[in-house]
């Protein structure tokens, strides 16, 4: 009623139903977990019962034990610990990542579907040119010319990611563009800006949002990757993939050492997958795995049974 | 006569995402030999239902059939799947509304007609070659040889249809299931595909069950009707006696909005309200809450399909009679 | 192709020389030398001259068969490359061909057996794998079957050809599963796309046995989506295969590349690089080809 005076949502938002919850309960476990893992490691000041730079000589290579839960490293820091200031340094480097693909790359994709023509052509020109790059290669390169540190990595990885989500953001706003609403908005003389910002991408964003949470897995595997080859974040600082590559030296003596902060990495993008694969059925109900009719016509006896209205259609 | 195909209180339920959907609740249908059998209702009564059941095309983990279908005399439920698989196209086969996304792109239509008749006449590579140019042929596509080496995305939509056709008869099938073959195409292609369906029903002594919604298309080529509505048949017989003295109100509802020549200048008959949700299995009559007619018996038990004389069924306790241009 | 080649080299060339550090460390490998030598070293290596012009310059030595001379080796690049360059293919490829074989069964089995026991352990197994960086499982593999078992040789490249496969078995292995997951992911969705479209359906009307249904009617369809895919994997495990040969000590392409970037030696980084994004190109060349085979809609055009 106020709408008129103080602004108001997009004009249309595409009205899907979802019938499943989000929740169910290989969810709830990855969801749980990643609280869990992304607490520890805000938290890892606190948490951690030691420095994670400093080295002790007399643990060098010291087993897991009730002082050093996973052991200490070849100069004698405590694993635990940093496994934990490693995650700060993994997760917020993969959270830039995706912060930085996003900045460019939603605006991009939504300027070149919503205009087409020249402007279309050239920025998917420009996602082409940076996708004949395989992978990672394109980062390697960045990090060649900018120098080996962990913010160079995360640009050179943002940068890398962008095209994949400009043109999620381009092919969605295609879609989005013919509907009907849009011409509304058109006729109602909005501006550009406005209609792609307010009404566009608000239907576009469920999608993105199932891809940006893949593209944080990704990220960690990514940055992961750079650190482990010696290209991005560098020692002594904390990184899960740097401490991979620190623990290879001393692999026959103490596997623990790769072994622990690699099976952190496996944890956590495990985890985002499979919370990426719930937020994907719950918005697309068409992959949605259908109970079988016993154990749908159990739930349905017992809820009858429980008094529950059956729900039956009006 | 003895039956081609009897179907017996047919139930199909579906497993959805909002649960389960009653489908078919009991469908009762019998083709004689020869005959083209229409049948008629509104979208989501459950008409390519009873046709997929009948191949049984179903999903089996999402659905749940019983009752009975007969062909010739044998229990297609309970077949294995090896011997359903070979019944299907050779003995009955289907055709479906959208040609277009029925067949497959990345194959010429000859090799899609040849790889049928090969699987079901055991029979060689040139021959089934040869069998798929006269199917061709025989269904009004010229020049056969050519047109054989094609693709379904480099014919009309009426073509693409008619390779369906092909393929369906390529085997000689007693019984063929058209499921709205007509529906995606124009007028003009919609009459021939018609006629050519009945110039093979009478070449080949071929029984076809016609489903469509329109009425118009029913009156003009099928032999009897069967009217379903919310996953029941509701009245079967013959055209003619259907058409004139139709017996279930909803039947005669669905003649009335047929848009034809007296009624032309005047206001459309519609039927008022819609067709129920199929949550929950059926405890009355389910067109009661739109029927004119309704009573009390009819709130509160399902009519069972009455003969009305002449093999003509109604499922209707009111049971109309007179003209089926009068309410 | 050749247009992106040209646009891509500009690239790389630009991006190596973003920042004006001076290579020249790298040539004398940290010694103080005099200034009159690393003045003659910077004519040596073209450094005196203007970006375009030294563009120029390692562009068309391209054309006489020369990437320019390395910093660090003082050595002609090309044959740097072609020192390693087997080692690298090999890899990329025999991990493509196994990933391959495997993840399109995987893939359609787990399509057909949707949401049964088996899908859901094949599903289960795939992810481990998307999530284990590629690096991670080397490792793992390299533990287990090079020192605990002891059936594989844990580094190295090997001599002969027989010896050298059996050298590339556990890293083109470890390669090829982290492409298997992502590959049979998508051969799983789109073959339950496929298997629910209508010409599906035709074909079973038609009476063909369920196995043919699903392989050449099914399958066919779905290949080129996979295909796409496992085209970009096969670029990734150019990359990846960096990571591998680390692991396991093999001196590839990947370890020259790695070193070129740690000492700012910039032929080498370009040419590696350059080589890189042409064996992509052909990749996706092939995959264009390929397109064409499968699908007479893209043929005719």
């Amino acid at each position: 009623m106020f709408s008129a005076f103080i602004g108001h949502g997009p004009l249309y938002r595409s009205k899907k139903k979802h019938y499943g919850r989000l929740f169910t309960p290989a969810v709830t476990v990855a969801f749980v977990v990643l609280v869990v893992i992304v607490a520890a490691c805000a938290l890892a000041p606190v948490i951690a019962p030691y420095d994670p730079d400093v080295n002790d000589l007399y643990n060098r290579l010291a087993p897991p034990s009730a002082e050093h839960w996973f052991g200490c490293d070849q100069n004698g820091r405590d694993l635990f610990s940093r496994v934990l200031f490693g995650g700060r340094t993994a997760l917020l480097s993969a959270i830039g990542v995706v912060a930085i693909s996003m900045i460019v790359g939603i605006p991009l994709g939504l300027a070149s579907g919503y205009y087409g023509g020249f402007v279309d052509t050239a920025i998917m020109r420009c996602c082409d040119v940076l996708l004949s790059f395989p992978s990672l290669l394109l980062a390697f390169i960045f990090v060649a010319g900018l120098g080996r540190n962990t913010f160079n990595a995360v640009l050179a990885l943002g940068i890398v990611y962008v095209p994949m989500l400009t043109r999620l953001t381009r092919s969605l706003t295609l879609v989005e563009k013919n509907k009907v609403y849009v011409a509304a908005c058109d006729s109602l003389g909005y501006s550009d800006l406005r209609i792609m910002y307010r009404h566009i991408l608000p239907n576009c964003i469920s999608t993105i949002l199932v891809q940006i949470t893949l593209d944080i897995a990704y990220a960690i595997l990514d940055m992961a990757s750079l650190s482990f080859l010696g290209l991005g974040t560098q020692p002594p600082q904390a990184d899960w993939g740097s401490m991979l590559d620190e623990g290879r030296a001393v692999l026959l003596m103490n596997p623990l050492l790769s072994l622990i902060p690699g099976l952190v990495i496996v944890v956590v993008v495990v985890a985002l997958n499979i919370f990426s694969d719930g937020l994907h059925q719950y918005l697309d109900q068409s992959q949605t795995a259908l109970p079988s009719f016993r154990k749908y016509e159990r739930k349905y006896l017992k809820k009858r049974k429980e008094g529950v209205p059956s729900g039956k259609p009006a | 006569m003895e039956n081609l195909l009897e179907i017996e209180n047919l139930t199909v339920e579906l497993m959805s995402t909002r649960g389960i959907v009653y489908a078919l609740s009991g469908v009762d249908m019998a083709i004689r030999p020869g005959e083209i059998h229409g049948v008629v209702g509104e979208s989501g009564c459950g008409k390519s239902m009873t046709a997929k059941s009948i191949l049984r095309l179903h999903n089996p983990q999402r659905s749940r059939m019983r009752g009975s279908i007969r062909f010739e005399g044998r229990e297609l439920l309970t077949l294995s799947d090896r011997e359903m698989e070979k019944l299907r196209g050779s003995a009955i086969s289907m055709i479906f509304q959208d040609p277009m996304t029925s067949l497959n792109p990345l194959m010429t239509i000859g090799d899609q007609i040849a790889d049928m008749y090969r699987f079901h006449a055991k029979a060689g590579k040139a021959e089934a070659r040869e069998k798929a140019q006269e199917m061709l042929s025989k269904v009004g596509i010229e020049p056969a040889a050519k047109r054989c080496r094609q693709y379904p995305f480099e014919l009309s939509g009426g073509m693409q249809q008619r390779v369906m056709i092909a393929m369906a008869i390529a085997c000689a099938p007693k019984l063929l299931i058209a499921d709205e073959p007509t529906t995606a195409l124009d007028v003009t292609i919609q009459a021939q595909i018609l006629e050519l369906l009945q110039q093979l029903s009478a070449d080949m002594g071929m029984s076809i069950l016609l489903i469509t919604h329109n009425f118009g298309v029913v009156a003009e080529t099928c032999d009897r009707i069967s009217v379903m509505y919310a996953g029941k048949v509701v009245e079967t017989g013959e055209t003619r006696a259907l058409l004139s003295g139709a017996r279930h109100p909803y039947s005669r509802a669905l003649i009335r909005s047929i848009p034809g020549e007296e009624g032309r200048g005047g206001r459309l008959e519609t039927i008022p309200g819609s067709p129920p949700a199929l949550f929950e299995p059926p405890e009355s009559c389910m067109f009661a809450p739109r029927c004119p007619h309704a009573g009390d018996a009819c709130r509160s038990a399902y009519p069972p399909l009455r003969d009305c004389g002449g093999g003509h069924l109604a499922a209707c306790f009111k049971s109309l009679n007179g003209r089926a241009d009068q309410p | 192709m050749a247009l992106v080649l040209v646009v891509v080299s500009v690239l790389i060339f630009a991006m190596v020389r973003i920042t004006p550090s001076d290579p020249i460390a790298s040539m004398t490998g940290g010694k103080a030398v005099s200034e009159e030598t690393k003045q003659e070293l910077r004519v040596q290596f073209h450094l005196d001259k203007s970006p375009v012009e030294q563009y120029f310059i390692w562009i068309s030595g391209i054309f006489h068969g020369t990437l320019g001379e390395s910093y660090q080796y003082r050595q002609e690049v090309g044959s740097l490359i072609q020192q390693r360059i087997g080692t690298t293919l090999g890899l990329v490829a025999l991990s493509g061909v196994l990933a391959i074989a495997i993840a399109i069964p995987v893939g359609v089995i787990s399509a057909v057996k949707m949401n049964t026991w088996v899908d859901k352990l094949l599903s289960i197994l795939t992810l481990i794998f998307v999530a284990s960086p590629v690096f991670l499982t080397a490792i793992v593999l390299m533990l287990v079957f090079a020192n605990y078992l002891q059936l594989f040789p844990p580094f190295g490249t090997g001599e002969g050809l027989w010896d050298s496969l059996y050298h590339m078995v556990l890293p083109s292995v470890a390669l090829a599963l982290n492409m298997v997951a992502l590959t049979s992911r998508i051969t799983r969705t789109t073959m339950i796309e496929q298997l629910n479209s209508d010409y599906i359906r035709t074909a079973t009307a038609k009476g063909l046995p369920r196995r043919r249904v699903i392989i050449t009617y099914a399958l066919k369809n779905a290949l080129i989506p996979v295909i796409t895919v496992a085209s970009i994997q096969i670029g990734a495990t150019l990359v990846g295969a960096v990571l591998v040969e680390s692991v396991f000590a093999m001196g590839g392409l990947g370890d020259l590349l790695i070193s070129g970037i740690k000492a700012a030696d910039y032929p080498v980084v370009q040419g590696v690089t350059l080589l890189m994004v042409f064996v992509f190109l052909c990749i996706n060349l092939v995959v264009d080809i390929l397109y064409a085979v499968l699908d007479p809609r893209i043929r005719m055009k």
